[in-house]
Formats: C-alpha cells, structure tokens, sequence
C-alpha cells in the first residue's frame, strides 16, 4: 500500500511539474504595474470556475408488453421503455406490484424488466408498464399536470396497487376502498391454457382508465349517478385502451397499413380485449368500438349502454381523421397524422369531462362541453359539425334538422371546407335527443312509490353523503412509501400538485 | 329481474330494517333470490339462487336468516365497496307478501365485513 501510495505521489509531483511550465508568469513591468494600481488593494482570491457538467442521464427502464394481446399476432410482445425511475417491484411513486411468490420483481443490472413471456414475472412487467402508459399518457392530455388517484390529497400520495393475477376468475376490476386494481385468470371451457387477462392492454388500460376517472370525478361512481353516468365510465375505460394503443407509434403504423386508413374497416383497434371476448365467444372482442348502436337499441345495463357513447366518440375520432387526412396529405404521413388526432380528441374528451357536472353526468352534458370545448380553443367549425352529428344519430342530442337531409347523412360533406357547419349553424349546446330514456331518468329520484312490492324504506338508502364520507377516510390515512427516498422529489411534487 | 334491481353499479340499494325479523317460524317463509350481475363483461343479470326457507330444515333456516341479518347489518355499518366492473349480487328477500331488494358488490377484499358477510351468505346458499 506504501509503495501504491508513493507512487501517486511521485506522479502528482510530475504532473503539476509539467503544468507548471504553462501556466503564464506576470512580467516584472506587469507586477510592477500592478502595485502600483492595486497597493492596499486586496488581492481577490482566485475561485475555481464552474465547469458546466452533462445532465445527469436518467437512463429509464425497458419492459416487454403484449401491445394487444397473445391472440392479436400481427403485433405481439414487443420493448417498451419508460424514461423514468422504476423501483423493483416494480413500483414507482403512483403504483405498485403485488404477486405474492413472485414480488419484488427485481430489474436487471441495466435496470430492464424483461422475462419469460407466461412467466409471473413478466405479468407484473407488463401490467405496470401499461399502467404506468395509461396514467402518463392521461396526464399529457393535462399538460403534464399529475391524475390523483381518488383518495390522492396534499397530504395523502398513496399509490393504486396492482394485481396482475388478483384472482382466479373471468373478470377485471377497480376498486376504491382497495386502492387496486385487479386481474384475474381463468381457463375457458373446452381450452387447455388459461387467459390471463392481465396480458391484455385493453383490460389493462380500461381498468387504470376507472381508476382515472375516478380520481378526476369522484362524484361518478356509486348511487344517485343515472345509468349514463356509469356508461361513462365504462365508455371512458375502453376509449382509454383505444387512445393508448394510439400513442404508439408501432400500433398506430400496423393499424393505419391494414386498414388502409380507414377506421371503419375491421380492425384490432376498435376491437376490445379480443382475447377475453374470444373466450366468452365474441368473435370481435369483448365490445367494439365500430358500432352503429343507438339510445333506443340498447339497455340499461352499463356496459351496453357504453357502447352509444364509446362508438359516437369512435366515429368523431375516423371522421376528424378523414378531413385531416386531406388537409395535410401533402404534408404528413397518414400515421403521424392518424397519431396526432387521436392525440387532438383525446384531449377533447377528456377537457370535456373536466367541465362537466360533478355527479349524474350524461352523455349530452359531456357531448355538450366537447363541443365547447372545441370552439373555445379554436378548432375548426367541421370538427363541431362531426361531433354535432355523431351525437344527433346516436340520439344523445336533438336534431333540429331531420338528419337524413343534412348533407353530412347524405355523404356529400366537401371534407375541403373547414368552416362546414351544416344547417344548423356552429351550436354547441343541444338538448338531449332522448330525455325520457331510461338511462337519464333512472335512479334520478329516490321517490320509490311507483316500484311495486319493494319496501318504502328511503332512510335506508345510504346517502351520497356517507359513500363521501367513506373516500374522506380513504384520503386520510396517508401510507409510508418503501425506498422513499428514491422518490423524494416525486413525491414531494405530487403533494404540490394534489394541494392544488 | 325486477325493474328496481337492474340500477346502480356497486352501491347500495334502500336497505330494510334489520330483516328478517327474530324468531321467524315455519309459518313465516322466507323467499330469497339472488342476482349476480356486473363484471368487466357486463351482460344480463344470472339468476344463482333461489330459495324458499320453508323448504328447509329448522337449523338450516335459522342458519340462513342470522346470514341474511348479518350481512344487512354490515351493509349498514360499513357500506358496500365502491368500484368499477365489480361482480355484484342482487338480493330479493320475499316475505310477508313484501319484497325488498339490495345490491352488494363484491371486490373480494377479505377485510371488508360486508363482503365477508356476503361471502358466508352465499355459501350458505350454495350448500341449501
């Protein structure tokens, strides 16, 4: 050790020798000069100058994802990459893994999370990765500004768990008063493997698009919201899985050849979680967003009623797609425009629901602030006659003019013409086309006097105020972070943001 | 299904006084059906159980009615699980030539009282 350290001695001897001779040495005139300026001056003493160093590198983590499902076979499992701090687990300051057996997950030593496509290991991957995605993706439409989770608060970051095989069973779900969402797995009849439904980005997506949701509007979940209100809900989780498959650009290049850009023609993308759906024999996925249904063709039930919504949205999504494939042809490939429309509506949606009523939302309320929405941020009147219309055949708003002689149902719209109204004029504010439907007035009052043979108890229907009650709890009871001071600033960031 | 049955997602129907009442007898039957409905799949409501107690052996019924209590209780004391694409159960108690209906949705935590009630109810169910 004496000998080594001697060594560098000798060496750091050498070397400031050799430095010695270039480093310039004041003339006798100069020093001369110099006292006689600076006599009682005090020299100033000679301080290092910064040296401008590279920014810390944050180098992220890459994650292998089903981009459908297993089924979807034209895309596969490919890399995804995070440019973020990812914990094992994995885990990061908004969400974490729970496999019991198999978490922490643990990365390799270039900070991957890359497995064994069936193995455990790279379900809890690949569910937080799309998690994350979902979440990320949510927020960008704010401007980067963070989604709380709903018992999120300035003093409470806690996190949403992920289980991705929560359960043995045909079934996904988000629940609140868990703080989770969950994933089950099951073995249809007559197959020999089991679906894991976790390995679906669009049960993935649709779940994390609830919890969402349920972060921006609380008030949407639980009794006194109409059946609409729930639609939302549910038409909001599968527009999430069809905007986020949107945000890649591998997707939206496959999607955009093999429909030849059009939207409407058969397509992984409008079809919903086509492995689950397969397995319950709905050939074209669990739901499809490509559907012509309308108010007066479908039933209370949430996930049916939904699908007005979700195929509304879908329709404004092609018809916005189609006008701005012409204006910008010349200039853009049909997949970086397909990309930033869906980034455009997305956006809009999502404004939208922002602006509307905090509980017992309908589609026309929603309806109603996308269009505002979009005139107030400058849009070009079409896209207002585009959503105009696709509500009105929904039959979510009134149609002032018999619809089959506007020119847009005839298919004589010149998609050249910005300011294309119809003859309605630019309106954005419509009653709804439908206001007796069941899915508007149900559950509206708690008058149960009509309901045959069920008992007239009201003060046992457990208030608003109590389910309100219950989320304050929730928001209460901040819980410590493992590795928090990985996260530190994050965390500190978000409690800024959830103040606010 | 009953029209009042097919709303809500997850949350709580009018819930009857503690029902049944104690000290039911043969001579008071109790009809009870339950729904299951909800899910990330949606679909119509399946009927899973139906049971008229007076069918059943004494113990077997008692048993039965001290379920139905107790999972009325907690539903009152804790409240149902509030959630999106959760199973829910749909639960129709006739007696007295009186219905009443609840919904309790299930998100399988096993510390949650009502779904635990929930869960013991329906075994019981199952195993009548």
């Amino acid at each position: 050790m004496i000998v080594k350290s001697e060594k560098i001695q000798q060496q750091v001897v050498m070397d400031e020798a050799r430095i010695e001779g270039y480093v310039p040495e004041p003339t006798a005139a100069s020093k001369e000069e110099l006292a006689r300026l600076g006599a009682g001056i005090p020299v100033p003493i000679p301080r290092p100058i910064p040296i401008p160093m590279p920014i810390p590198f944050l180098l992220g983590s890459r994650f292998m994802i089903w981009k459908q499902d297993p089924t979807v076979s034209e895309l596969g499992r490919r890399l995804t990459y995070l440019r973020r701090l990812v914990l094992n687990g994995p885990r990061d300051a908004r969400i974490e893994t729970s496999l019991p057996g198999t978490t922490p997950v643990v990365r390799n030593v270039t900070g991957d999370f890359i497995f064994g496509a069936s193995s455990p290991e790279s379900d809890c991957a690949h569910t937080f990765a799309v998690i994350r995605r979902t979440l990320t993706m949510w927020e960008q439409s704010r401007n980067g500004t963070a989604i709380p989770w709903a018992w999120n608060t300035g003093t409470n970051t806690s996190v949403i768990t992920n289980h991705p095989r929560g359960f043995n069973g045909a079934n996904a779900f988000y629940t609140r008063n868990g703080k989770s969402l969950s994933f089950g797995f099951f073995t249809p009849a007559g197959a020999a493997v089991p679906v894991f439904t976790c390995r679906s980005l669009d049960i993935v997506a649709h779940e994390t698009g609830h919890a969402i949701l349920d972060g921006l509007k609380p008030g949407w979940l639980g009794v006194g919201n109409v059946p609409q209100t729930g639609a939302m809900h549910e038409a909001f989780g599968d527009l999430t899985a069809i905007f986020l498959a949107l945000t890649q650009f591998d997707q939206v290049e496959t999607f955009v050849a093999l429909t030849r850009a059009n939207l409407h023609a058969k397509n992984f993308l409008a079809a919903v979680a086509e492995q689950f759906g397969s397995a319950l024999g709905r050939p074209s996925g669990l739901r499809n967003a490509d559907n012509d249904l309308k108010l007066s063709q479908v039933s209370n039930q949430v996930h049916e009623l939904s699908q007005v919504f979700t195929g509304a949205l879908y329709d404004i999504l092609a018809d916005i797609y189609s006008f701005e494939l012409v204006q910008q042809a010349a200039k853009k490939d049909p997949t970086q425009i397909l990309f930033e429309v869906a980034q455009k509506v997305r956006k809009l949606l999502l404004d939208a629901i922002v602006a509307s009523p905090e509980s017992g939302a309908t589609f026309t309320d929603v309806a109603n602030q996308m269009l505002q929405v979009s005139q107030g941020q400058g849009d070009a009147p079409i896209y207002r006659t585009f959503i105009r219309n696709r509500f009105q055949v929904r039959e979510v708003l009134v149609a002032p003019t018999p619809l089959a002689a506007t020119p847009l149902a005839q298919g004589l719209i010149d998609l050249t013409d910005k300011k294309y109204t119809g003859p309605e004029g630019d309106i954005t504010e419509l009653e709804s086309a439908y206001p007796e439907h069941p899915s508007v007035t149900d559950g509206v009052t708690q008058d149960r006097s009509e309901t045959c043979g069920t008992m007239q108890l009201p003060e046992y229907a457990r208030p608003q105020k109590e389910i309100d009650a219950d989320l304050k709890k929730l928001q209460a009871g901040d819980e410590p972070i493992p590795e928090e001071g990985l996260l530190v600033q994050e965390v500190k960031d978000l409690k800024k943001a959830f103040a606010s | 299904m009953t029209e009042e049955t097919a709303r809500g997602r997850g949350g709580l129907q009018p819930v009857p006084p503690a029902f049944p009442r104690a000290h039911r007898g043969p001579e008071d039957p109790l009809l009870i059906i339950v729904w299951q409905s909800g899910g990330l799949a949606g679909g119509e409501p399946i009927r899973i159980h139906r049971v008229d107690t007076s069918e059943l052996p004494e113990a077997r019924r008692e048993r039965l009615e001290r379920r139905l209590a107790a999972l009325k209780q907690a539903l009152e004391e804790t409240g149902a699980p509030v959630g999106a694409d959760l199973v829910e159960y749909t639960i129709e108690v006739e007696a007295d030539g009186v219905r009443e209906t609840f919904t309790v949705a299930d998100d399988m935590d096993p510390a949650n009282p009502t779904v635990q009630r929930l869960r013991e109810l329906l075994a019981e169910l199952s195993a009548t």
